[in-house]
């Protein structure tokens, strides 16, 4: 069991997305997977928000054709700092991993996150959330769980980080699949252009992930990338990301390029 | 040990360790100490109030706790005024950026950069309203309590004033709306604001009071200023059409930008009946709400402004003050009651204005207003007679001028005050009709327009004991007829169109009933002029 | 019986001295002057005090003659009227701004003493003589010793020099 996110193996993270407004500004500056980097900031979306999200994706995997992905989550704020959320995503043409290059509809994840507490003092927020992506890919068997502990916490004033560490266990691994996966993302977020514009946050990160393939080692990446409000409820994101470092053959890709749109009612 | 499993528990425990050690280095930088020159002797310590002892559970609140605004096609219809939706967006700044400042040690540049800051954002204001807890992470990390508080009454502020911009909804639709998010805002967190009416001499009277006024005269204008803006838009949206709001607000704006940020000589904050007197009335447990949370957000500047409190104190006298200002301090109690007179519990409110409480220095009818003296509440600013109440207070005219605004008892009343007053003015003239009020706008020469050319109005003036008779508008031929039929004192009367009755020129005679308000003995505000009288007595 | 009548009749005439009582010294509008920010001195039953000053429809109220002029220099453009009391009750002396030039009734003479504002309506009036420009110097002698009399175009200087002023201090 696989969590395909760009229908791309080795990069579990992307297509847990959610954008959401904190109260009634849309903000930019609250950082959420997919949306365009990999990393989760520690804060749910409010109580009975809403939010819907769409990205796609150019993906250029190494030694392979080009390929596009597409993602689409809806998220709820079910209670005070907790969300659920329902994702999507689907891949065509070349991608890291698989030999597939046909247009795929992955998998259906389901999702849960739970915030803990705010930051306050020097004490970080800190959050989890538990993912579920059900075998409704073309030929996919069992279901791939994956859990998420989430810090984040400033650094000096504006400057954020968030780490993110994750677990991710398939029930019905295949031949030559790992069982169990960890990873690690070190995300980092400003606002630019304070105390003069404030619609736009920078992002970037560092990530190590466990490919699924036993016998490789892990994938390095690092990502940049910029959220910006464009509307009173909504943003666009764009991000970049290339994984820098592949040991023991791991499949990687050479650049991904995103883009996306999120908006909360 | 697999080396792969080795790599990865050797990295998680350097994260591990790299984030704690940010954890234990990152301390809250120490805001400086500053001296002020000439100032008075700090109160002691001993002055504070204790904190209460059984603070409810919120109070240590360390969950983010977000609610979503109430769902309505009315959200953001704000920008249907756009330069007001802009303005407001730019308010949200100014106290983060103040509060920032003062909680990362520069406060001494208060009056200096972070005013400049804070103004070049009110003069151009962001296209979308800018998250405050964005603005100011460090005061939300120390202070997040306060920061729920006030944003979870600043989302009432924003929908409040959506539901009043909004073209989709009916006036009583408007009504039923406001009436739902106040019980959306007041039920679905522990943490509202208070809806009574506070003794105002009470909140501006804690040890610490006054201290950021004094010390920032300039940062503290620019807060009042934009407070003058989030009072005075009310009565601008309150029962008009989208034209008369942006007729208004290009005359109110104006001035919001070239006089009302930048005054530093207000005696108080403004208030909510004094800016929006109309609104207030209708809808007094939002005005008290507003203005108890503007309080609060001053003795929080006093609090933090005051260099002889030390930090933890601080930190007590801010959970205090927002102890004070909660719906839950004063659970059980009513508009109008005293149990303590001028203390905490003190719910009186200005006589005709159920939408203010008890000001600083006043009696229960007559206040001191900024350029005009003691002024009556529950009385025409003009001629002195009482002015309706209750169901039939929308038939009050107001005039807005100088920054006030005013009710007065009819048409003509407003005309004069008009008159009498330099500068641009907006009169709002009720007719027959409650749905259909008339917008007029005075220019700097008193030269009349309005939305509505096609108002009537009577005049046939007598004693101003019956002006609330003998001067009407109405909004159609039929209607004066109507209302002509059932007054035969006017039997003869003509109407008068819009340019008659813009036509006549102001006497300069007082009403026959016109009676000069007095204010209490012993306020500062006479003092100062009876110690200078004697002065001058002795001179001679 | 007879203690009910003699309340009556306190009640009634306490209803008619009420009634015809009159109203507090009509400092009626209380709106400060808007140059100097003090009450407007109003008319006594001997002397008017209040100098209005007309712009297009707009009748405003300030303190003194000084005043008045100030503030047409510093906030009003085109053509104005100002009304200042005179020493005869009911007929003020009437200054025209009109195409920025000054001017007043040829025998007009002004009082320009420097004097606190509070007393402002001592220091700064106008007179249609020059005899009454004497009488009220020696009525306020304690004030306005070593008064001279001065031209419209003098008081005008004066009031040009207290804007300058004025906005040095703010």
């Amino acid at each position: 069991m696989r969590i395909r996110l760009l229908a791309n193996a080795w990069l579990p993270l992307v297509l847990f997305l959610s954008a959401h407004s904190s109260l009634r500004a849309v903000d930019h500056n609250n950082v959420d997977a997919g949306r365009p980097l990999s990393f989760d900031d520690a804060e749910a979306i409010a109580f009975r928000e809403r939010a819907a999200e769409i990205g796609t994706g150019g993906i250029y995997p190494k030694g392979g054709p080009a390929g596009l992905a597409f993602s689409t989550e809806f998220l709820y704020g079910f209670a005070l700092n907790s969300h659920l959320s329902v994702d999507l995503d689907a891949a065509a043409g070349g991608r890291a991993g698989t030999p597939e290059k046909d247009f795929q509809v992955g998998k259906l994840g389901l999702g849960l996150f739970h915030n803990f507490n705010r930051e306050y003092g020097n004490a970080p927020a800190f959050s989890i959330r538990g993912d579920v992506a059900l075998p409704t890919e073309k030929g996919a068997k069992g279901v791939e769980i994956r859990l998420r502990g989430i810090a984040s916490k400033a650094l000096i004033q504006y400057d954020r980080l968030h780490l993110n560490l994750d677990g991710i266990v398939t029930t019905a691994p295949e031949t030559g699949e790992r069982r169990f996966r960890p990873g690690v993302v070190l995300g980092y977020s400003k606002p630019i252009g304070y105390p003069r514009s404030f619609i736009r946050t920078g992002v970037a990160e560092v990530s190590l992930q466990t490919p699924e393939q036993k016998g490789t080692g892990p994938v390095m990446s690092l990502g940049v990338g910029l959220r910006q409000q464009v509307t009173v409820r909504s943003l666009f994101d764009i991000g970049i990301r290339s994984d820098v470092l592949a040991l023991d053959k791991a499949p990687h890709e050479d650049i991904q390029i995103i883009a996306g749109f999120s908006t909360s009612f | 040990m697999h080396s792969l499993t080795r790599f990865w528990v050797t990295l998680l425990m350097a994260l591990g360790w790299a984030f704690s050690s940010l954890a234990q280095a990152q301390t809250e930088p120490l805001p400086k100490r500053e001296g002020i020159p000439g100032r008075e002797e700090a109160p002691g310590l001993n002055t504070l109030p204790p904190l209460p002892e059984d603070l409810p559970g919120w109070f240590n609140n360390k969950g983010k706790n977000h609610i979503f605004y109430k769902r309505g096609p009315y959200n953001f219809d704000i920008y249907n005024i756009k330069r007001l939706a802009y303005d407001l967006n730019a308010v949200a700044v100014g106290h983060s950026m103040a509060y920032e400042d003062m909680v990362t040690g520069k406060a001494a540049g208060l009056d200096t950069e972070t005013f400049e800051r804070i103004n070049w954002v009110l003069n151009h204001p962001p296209k979308f309203m800018p998250d405050e807890a964005n603005v100011s992470p460090t005061f939300g990390r120390k202070y997040g309590v306060l920061e729920l508080v006030f944003d979870w009454t600043h989302i009432l502020h924003a929908q409040t004033v959506d539901v009043l911009a909004s073209t989709k909804l009916s006036e009583a639709e408007k009504d039923r709306e406001i009436q739902a998010l106040w019980k959306f805002y007041f039920e679905s967190v522990p943490y509202a604001i208070s809806p009574l009416p506070m003794n105002m001499a009470f909140l501006d009277g804690q040890p610490y009071s006054m201290a950021f006024r004094n010390k920032y005269p300039k940062v503290n204008g620019l807060f009042w200023g934009y407070h003058w803006l989030q009072g005075a838009m009310y009565d601008m949206l309150l029962s008009k059409t989208l034209p008369q709001q942006r007729m208004i607000y290009d005359v109110l704006g104006d001035r919001y930008h070239a006089i009302e940020l930048y005054r530093t000589n207000r005696p108080f904050m403004p208030m909510f009946a004094e800016t929006s007197p109309r609104f207030s009335e209708k809808y007094p447990y939002i005005a008290n709400a507003f203005d108890n949370l503007h309080m609060l957000h001053d003795m929080v500047n006093d609090i933090l402004a005051s260099d002889w409190i030390p930090e933890p104190e601080k930190e007590k006298q801010i959970l205090r003050a927002i102890w004070i200002a909660s719906a839950t301090a004063h659970q059980g109690e009513r508009p109008g009651d005293v149990k303590e007179e001028g203390g905490l519990h003190d719910h009186r409110h200005m006589v005709g204005m159920p939408g203010m409480g008890m000001m600083k220095y006043a009696t229960e009818d007559v206040m001191w207003m900024d350029n005009m003296g003691w002024m009556p509440t529950g009385d025409c600013h003009h001629c002195t007679m009482p002015l309706p109440e209750g169901e039939e207070a929308w038939k009050a005219p107001t005039v807005s001028a100088q920054g006030w605004t005013m009710r007065v008892r009819c048409p003509l009343c407003a005309r004069d005050m008009a008159a009498e007053t330099k500068g641009a003015v907006i009169f709002h003239i009720p007719t027959e009709d409650p749905l259909k009020p008339v917008v007029i706008i005075s220019d700097e020469q008193g030269n009349l327009t309005t939305d509505n050319p096609g108002v009537l109005f009577l005049e046939e003036a007598a004693s101003h004991r019956k002006c609330n008779r003998w001067s009407s508008a109405f909004s159609s031929r039929k209607a004066f007829e109507e209302y002509v039929a059932t007054n035969p004192e006017f039997k003869d009367a003509k109407p008068l169109s819009f340019e008659e009755w813009a036509a006549v020129e102001v006497s300069g005679k007082k009403p026959d009933t016109y009676v000069k308000p007095e204010g209490p003995e012993g306020n500062p505000y006479d003092k100062a002029q009876d110690d200078e009288t004697q002065a001058q007595k002795e001179e001679e | 019986m007879k203690n009910r009548l003699v309340g009556k009749i306190w009640l009634g005439a306490l209803a008619i001295l009420l009634a015809f009582a009159p109203a507090r010294s009509g400092r009626a509008h209380e709106a400060k002057c808007p140059h100097c920010e003090a009450d407007v001195a109003q008319d006594t039953p001997e002397q008017d005090n209040e100098v209005a000053l007309k712009y297009g429809k707009k009748r405003i109220e300030y303190r003194c003659v000084m005043c008045a002029i100030a503030d047409a220099e510093k906030s009003y453009k085109g053509d104005l009227k100002i009304l200042a009391p005179s020493e005869k009750k009911g007929k003020p002396v009437e200054i025209s701004r009109i195409e920025g030039k000054w001017s007043a009734p040829e025998s007009t003479v002004f009082i320009g003493h420097k004097i606190k504002h509070r007393y402002c309506e001592r220091g700064y009036r106008a007179f249609t003589t020059m005899a009454a420009f004497t009488v009220h110097v020696e009525k306020n002698k304690a004030q306005l010793k070593g008064a001279k009399p001065i031209t419209l175009a003098e008081i005008v200087q004066i009031a040009k020099s207290d804007v300058v002023e004025d906005k040095k201090e703010k």
